[in-house]
């Protein structure tokens, strides 16, 4: 890619330090995502996909600690280290929201109950920029009907308990949008909602990123999300990223046993005649437990010798597409 | 009804009050329930799916008398094969005994599982409550149901919380199976799984069902899973079935404009499949004060004066396909095409 | 037990344990440790100041205090602790079946034990107590019947809950009736916090026990009880303040380590109270 990424992740590792040991939910991740791209990250329960986002976000509080590795973001002209940065500090927080915003599976969470969603957004504006409240209340109102909330001046008096999920997401959407960030992470954000529902989101989602010029960092466990969104796919497990690749790529030629499995597992609404899935056996170890070698070895059909004792590296298998897997590699 | 219907549910509804005040009077219902005919014929799969709210949880647990059915019949096949029994209408000793063959497996494996009780007890519970067998039976049929559900003997000692949630589904199961059932309820049993777990769950399900020669009610919010596992499926709004037919048919050549919106929203794991999404607008009516007329009229975009007036019968509309709507017979519906 | 490996941390919390213990022990051997008969009636030493002997000095009747204290004890213990088993065995079964039960029954039972709760605890204990005669049986009773109102609120709170939990419904599923669920289900799921409660409200029997005694209406004299004792020493506290010494010591110290040892129970079993503070 010739342009230049606008967040870059490079070897980052977040480990928990809890009573009962040392949880490595985060183990050597790096990636970038260019300007107006969606990258992707699927993963099951447990790999580290939403304590990455929260690292890039600056969220990473005690017990949780950046152990390595460097998330470097183009700021006012130069490039930061997120990382590097006291998550309540001021640098952070002049990052949050405008050049990176994010939201959650759960709107409640983030919007505070007790105040109309308008007034939220409107805070949101004047935390950021220096306008006036008569200007930022008219963005707010702007931004609600962006986000395909009917009757947005209403609305906009309303609290969040007045709304249906879908409208507190759109709402929760439209607070994330309001400085117009760079990046806009989103968590599961479709989750908890009835599929007509997410539908309305996914497009809304699609929409913005044309519109606003957004890249953004979709996290889910729903590859058929990643597939109507994604540019870009990482694929996680146990903490690492076990393969990489453009959308198309890992969908139709997945390296990693890892993906395989994930693909075969899914019913298809596309296909007939498929009577059996193809369950990947066994469960998710511990992070507390990582096992040594690769991390998928105790559930991989094809684990060889080499792969109980050695953890495989991202190797590129094809242009732009890469996977941590020995079958694709020749061991040195 | 014809000799292999296992379950025949009539005209089924479970509404519960609203009450307020000191008096605590009735001012409103919501009508989880309104009115749900579905049969079920023995050794199938029968998917009852729709979005939250729509009544397909309540419908299961009305079916088992779990909660208290407003009105309707329930009839099941009971022990002696000969003849149906009302299910809402049986005293509790016959609905004691009627339970040995429905069971329910649900959706969330922590709660269902009692933390205080070893995974041999969990599993041995339903043959202790109907006084079957002596204790050795027990605890050895015990551990023969934890090896058909693909956990081991010493796992029967353990306590719940040292599972992770596909073995504690799968102890749930277990459960369901101790009585030798014919008809299982599953209530949503693998949308609380990690995606590589639930396929090992629905796995499991269609063996058990081949084995033991089980018959399904599968509830279920995800398409994609339903369509899998189910020989018929019923969708359902607003507290009624609005179409049901037998999956291959539901899914290539819908009949129903919600059956058809539905379809077109459930994201499919390929990025080159694109099916143009029907919109719909707006949220779900509440169930306590619902659409006249059709249900799904306001957010239907074929609506038409009648369906704004009258409700539309559940009829045959094609060979072993029913549905309710207006326009059935004329809306030529986008399913899905097969590949 | 992890319980107990958590609670070593709570240094206040364990020294008043061990304190609560000690207390504990000595109702347990209070016969063979008392220094004198406390019985013992010796006109010749009455009202004597604590000295190498009497520690704690002399009654009216010459008797040694220190010995009264170590049998008032015993007897403190054993009436509160028998009056708090007796109010959780009367109010725990009835919370937990009305609470499950619901419906009509549940509303009549609830406002009933509203009606209760209205009275002072010690109200309703005078009023028992009067009717049941003034003997150690009596006191245990009385305070059990006039607590027991609040164990019915709480073990039909927790049940509320606990009913809610879905393998409550694939036993109904089943086919099993309620007294299978109470114990089978319900009881070992609300046990703990029962049991937390029930050491919380400890103090409160002691010191409703001791207010009965005090007004004469608990157990009866020679046989001694705290209270009562402080009754006695208040009558003499102008020429005689060390009578007072013992008993208000032993009262204060069991109330408090009954007390803190409840909060940091609590405290164990549910780590987030903590962090609020």
């Amino acid at each position: 890619m010739s342009v230049d990424p606008l967040i870059e992740v490079k070897d980052l590792k977040v480990h928990f330090h809890t009573e009962d040991g040392v949880a490595r939910a985060v183990d050597g991740v790096g990636f970038s995502i260019a300007p107006e791209r969606t990258l992707g990250v699927v993963g099951e329960s447990g790999c580290g996909k939403s304590v990455t986002a929260r690292a890039v976000m600056g969220l990473i509080e005690a017990p949780g600690k950046i152990e390595q590795g460097e998330i470097l973001l183009r700021h006012n002209g130069r490039t930061v280290d997120i990382a590097k940065l006291d998550p309540r500090g001021a640098e952070i927080r002049g990052i949050r929201g405008t050049e990176i915003a994010m939201i959650f599976q759960e709107p409640m969470t983030s919007l505070n109950p007790v105040f109309r969603i308008g007034d939220q957004i409107v805070e949101a504006i004047l935390l950021h920029e220096k306008i006036g409240r008569a200007a930022a209340r008219e963005r707010a109102v702007e931004l609600l009907a962006a986000v395909g909330i009917p009757l947005p001046r209403q609305r906009f008096e309303q609290f969040p308990h007045q709304l249906s999920g879908g409208m507190r997401q759109r709402a929760m959407i439209a607070m994330a949008m309001s400085c117009n960030p760079k990046l806009l992470i989103a968590d599961e954000p479709t989750t908890a909602l009835d599929v007509t529902i997410q539908a309305q989101v996914m497009d809304l989602m699609n929409a913005l990123r044309r519109d606003f010029n957004t890249a953004i960092m979709f996290i889910t466990h729903d590859l058929g999300v990643i597939a109507g969104m994604a540019d870009d796919v990482v694929v996680m497990y146990l903490g690492r990223i076990v393969e990489s690749g453009p959308v198309r790529e890992i969908f139709r030629n997945p390296k990693h046993p890892y993906t395989q499995g994930l693909m075969g597992s899914i019913p298809s609404l596309a296909d007939w005649g498929v009577r059996r899935l193809t369950a990947i056996d066994g469960v998710v170890p511990s992070p507390f437990a990582v096992p040594q070698g690769c991390g998928f070895a105790p559930r991989c059909p094809h684990a060889m010798e080499i792969c109980r004792t050695r953890s495989p590296d991202l190797a590129e298998v094809a242009p732009g597409h890469a996977a941590a897997c020995f079958l694709n590699q020749v061991p040195t | 009804m014809s000799d292999d219907t296992l379950l025949e549910v009539r005209g089924l509804r479970k509404y519960f009050p609203i009450r307020k005040g000191v008096l605590q009077r009735t001012v409103a219902e919501v009508k989880a329930v309104d009115g749900v005919d579905l049969a079920v014929k023995i050794g199938e799969t029968v998917g009852l799916v729709g979005e939250s709210g729509c009544g397909k949880t309540t419908t299961g647990r009305a079916i088992l008398r779990l909660t208290e059915p407003t009105s309707g019949e329930i009839l099941f096949r009971g022990r002696d094969d000969a003849r149906m029994i009302d299910v809402a209408t049986a005293s509790p000793a016959r609905l004691k005994e009627l339970r040995r063959d429905m069971q329910i497996i649900f959706q969330d494996p922590y709660s269902s599982l009692n933390p205080r009780m070893t995974v041999g007890e969990i599993v041995a519970e339903p043959l202790q409550i109907q006084g079957l067998m002596g204790r050795a039976e027990r605890e050895a049929r015990a551990l023969d149901l934890l090896k058909a559900v693909g956990l081991s003997e010493d796992h029967s000692r353990r306590f719940p919380h040292e599972f992770s949630g596909g073995q504690r589904q799968r102890i749930g199961i277990a459960r369901a199976l101790a009585l030798n059932p014919k008809l299982i309820i599953c209530d949503e049993p693998v949308s609380a799984l990690d995606v590589s777990i639930q396929a090992q769950v629905i796995n499991l399900l269609q063996d058990l069902q081949e084995r033991f020669g089980l018959t399904y009610l599968f509830i279920a919010h995800d398409l994609s899973v339903v369509k899998h596992i189910s020989n018929r499926v019923a969708v359902m709004y607003l507290g009624r079935i609005v179409e049901l037919a037998s999956t291959r048919e539901l899914f290539e050549n819908p009949k129903h404009p919600y059956t058809e919106a539905l379809m077109s929203a459930v994201p499919v794991a390929d990025p080159d499949f694109k099916v143009e999404r029907i919109p719909l607008e707006g949220d779900v009516p509440s169930p306590v004060d619902p659409p006249k007329g059709c249900h799904f009229h306001p957010r239907c975009r074929y609506a038409q004066d009648i369906c704004r007036n009258e409700v539309p019968a559940y009829r045959q509309v094609a060979s072993a396909h029913f549905a309710s709507c207006h326009r059935a017979d004329e809306l030529g519906l986008r399913g899905l095409k097969s590949s | 037990m992890e319980f107990l490996r958590r609670y070593r941390r709570d240094t206040v919390g364990l020294f008043f344990g061990v304190l609560l213990l000690i207390l504990y022990a000595v109702a347990l051997t209070a016969h063979w440790i008392t220094p004198a008969d406390p019985m013992a009636v010796n006109l010749r030493e009455v009202f004597s100041p604590p000295s190498a002997k009497h520690w704690l000095g002399t009654d009216q009747f010459g008797r040694d205090v220190l010995s009264r204290v170590i049998l008032a004890t015993q007897v403190t213990v054993k009436v509160t602790s028998f009056a708090c088993l007796f109010a959780v065995l009367v109010g725990v079964p009835i919370g937990m079946f009305v609470g499950y039960r619901g419906g009509w029954v549940e509303a009549v039972a609830m406002r009933l034990t509203d009606m209760l709760l209205i009275f002072p605890i010690i109200m309703l204990a005078i009023v028992i107590v009067v009717v049941s005669g003034p003997t150690e049986t009596g006191v245990v009773i009385a305070l059990g019947i006039a607590q027991a109102p609040t164990f019915i609120r709480i073990a039909r709170g927790v049940t509320l809950a606990a009913k809610e939990e879905l393998y409550v419904e694939a036993a109904i599923a089943a086919g099993s009736g309620w007294p299978h669920i109470l114990v089978r289900h319900i009881w070992p799921n609300i046990s703990t916090p029962i049991i937390v409660q029930a050491t919380l409200t400890l103090p409160v029997f002691v010191l409703n026990a001791s207010a009965l005694s005090y007004l004469g209406l608990g157990v009866q004299p020679p046989t001694p009880e705290w209270g009562q004792m402080l009754n006695e020493a208040k009558d003499h506290l102008i020429t005689s303040p060390y009578l007072i010494v013992g008993p208000a010591l032993a009262l204060v110290v069991f109330v408090l380590s009954a007390n803190l040892v409840g909060d940091a129970v609590q405290e164990t079993l549910n780590p987030k109270l903590k962090k609020r503070k």
